[in-house]
């Protein structure tokens, strides 16, 4: 089976998923047109798949953006070191009923640990870990209470931008912290 | 056969959309979207208590509301950390 | 913990359950709590409502109170339905749900308990099952229509469907036994809100159209009010 065939179905319904169905297809047709352009600069660092889909995702929100169903912007703008889960937490783009949805619900977290300065030390850890804006915003916020006003104003981001950050960097603290909370051994 | 696609946003996208949603900054389409998603899914319902947890969490790393044994304590944790006692 | 919503709540001076605004329903979690923001609504005393909540005006319907007329029901099962007061200044109607500025818990409705809410996602998890045997019988696939018909529970029926699923991905008839059977587990376990779904996802895809889906709402909310007493179609409560 060629590439295409093996991919275009798949690709029309994840398009459905920003776009009305009957503009799916013509959404996966322009991530073909993309692909071919886009084949000669494909370095390897991701799957071909992968790669194939990123294109096809980026189509789609372009065109999502101008019919009705959009999802919002913020969520749609990120490559996989972003991404807040790993893609392979959910069920993959070709499961017949449940594409996206998660593959095992997250385990639910200790009210004990909840409270545990282990659990604090770990948190401070994980925005340690993070970029420096991403750790400024959520320190900010977070930690220190400011209103995002008030950071937007202190840092010179814009709103959206602040919440992307806020997003980045809270996504990446609970990762950090999920393996221990839901019962995990300790570092 | 046409088949028309579900209103539902996915759980993957769901866990992109908590921060806008916790911001307030969700339209009133979106925002229904998302928790109608929630009432017929108990994973993101879960997820979605995660972030707020760990947003306590972050709260209470204020100096100004650790007690100072506390804080003590979370030094010495955090500097055995950066020791290399972790990754 | 719930940052992201401002309520104001004040003392009502009305003693009467009835004011001046329209009564619709309202599905909270145990406790009177809120399901996604885990407010706690304030609950009616004797014959006094509830205190009235109010969300900032400026952000309507962003923020506001959100409620159910009759037929918005299945959307927004949970483990307690209440009737609300509304006030009247502002409400907008939506697909799902109504919004107002302004909403007082006026009365515990006491016959949606756990034990109708389960008898509900079976109930939807038999009408996917009828689906599924109807197409089918259309397909010719009738001992599997009758091994599906012939269930008596719900534990059977996810028995039964789940292996019927597990035979192809691509075939639409074992995609729609995998519906059943997804319908089944979380009817098994009173996740009733999920199995409603599923069944109306069911219908979306059968029939190709969203129009299916709401089609299978309808039908759900129909059992619903026939089961609680309700007016079909009146956003008013006469349980």
């Amino acid at each position: 089976m060629s590439l295409v065939e093996r991919h275009h179905r798949a690709m029309v319904r994840l398009a459905g998923a920003y776009v009305p169905s009957a503009v799916a297809e013509e959404v996966a047709q322009e991530a073909w047109i993309g692909v071919v352009k886009g084949l000669h600069k494909f370095e390897g660092r991701s799957s071909l798949k992968a790669w194939i889909f990123r294109i096809l995702i980026n189509c789609a929100q372009f065109r999502g953006l101008r019919e009705a169903r959009a999802v919002p912007f913020s969520a749609l703008e990120c490559d996989a070191q972003d991404r807040a889960v790993p893609e392979e937490r959910f069920l993959d783009a070709e499961h017949p009923r449940w594409p996206g949805h998660w593959a095992k619900y997250p385990e639910p977290w200790s009210d004990q640990r909840l409270i545990s300065n282990e659990t604090l030390a770990m948190v401070a850890n994980a925005m340690e870990g993070l970029p420096l804006t991403q750790r400024e915003v959520m320190r900010l916020r977070d930690v220190e209470g400011w209103t995002s006003a008030e950071v937007c104003e202190a840092l010179e981001i814009s709103e959206a931008n602040q919440r992307v950050l806020l997003h980045r960097a809270r996504s990446k603290v609970r990762r950090a912290i999920e393996p221990y909370m839901s019962g995990g051994e300790a570092p | 056969m046409s088949n028309e696609a579900s209103m539902d946003i996915t759980c993957q996208e769901l866990v992109e959309l908590v921060t806008d949603y916790l911001e307030g900054a969700l339209s009133h389409e979106d925002r229904t979207r998302f928790e109608q998603h929630l009432v017929m899914c108990g994973g993101c319902k879960e997820y979605l208590r995660e972030m707020r947890k760990t947003i306590a969490i972050s709260r209470k790393l204020s100096d100004e509301d650790l007690p100072a044994n506390v804080r003590d304590d979370l030094l010495a944790l955090f500097r055995k950390w950066k020791a290399g006692s972790l990754r | 913990m719930s940052a992201m919503i401002c309520w104001r709540s004040s003392e009502s001076g009305k003693q009467a359950r009835y004011g001046e605004g329209m009564i619709a329903l309202k599905f909270l979690a145990r406790g009177a709590v809120g399901p996604f923001t885990g407010f706690v609504w304030p609950s009616p005393a004797g014959s006094t409502a509830g205190a009235w909540v109010e969300s900032p005006p400026e952000r309507f319907p962003e923020r506001g109170i959100h409620a159910c007329l009759v037929e918005h029901l299945p959307y927004w099962t949970d483990d307690e339905l209440w009737e609300v007061e509304l006030s009247d200044e502002k409400i907008l109607r939506s697909a799902m749900q109504i919004v107002a500025s302004r909403g007082r818990l006026v009365e515990r409705v006491a016959a949606w308990t756990p034990r109708l809410a389960q008898e509900f996602g079976q109930a939807c998890a038999l009408k996917a099952r009828d689906r599924a045997v109807e197409l089918m019988k259309q397909g010719t696939r009738l001992a599997e229509a009758e091994q599906l018909f012939a269930c008596r529970s719900i534990a059977e029926l996810e028995k039964v469907a789940r292996p019927m699923s597990a035979q192809s991905k691509t075939d639409s008839l074992s995609n729609i036994a995998g519906y059943v059977a997804d319908a089944a587990t979380f009817a098994r376990i009173s996740d009733v809100a999920t199995a409603s779904y599923i069944a109306a996802e069911l219908a979306r895809v059968t029939s190709g159209s969203m129009q299916g889906f709401l089609l299978e709402r309808s039908w759900q909310g129909r059992w619903i009010a026939d089961r609680l007493r309700l007016a079909h179609g009146s956003p008013h409560v006469s349980v």
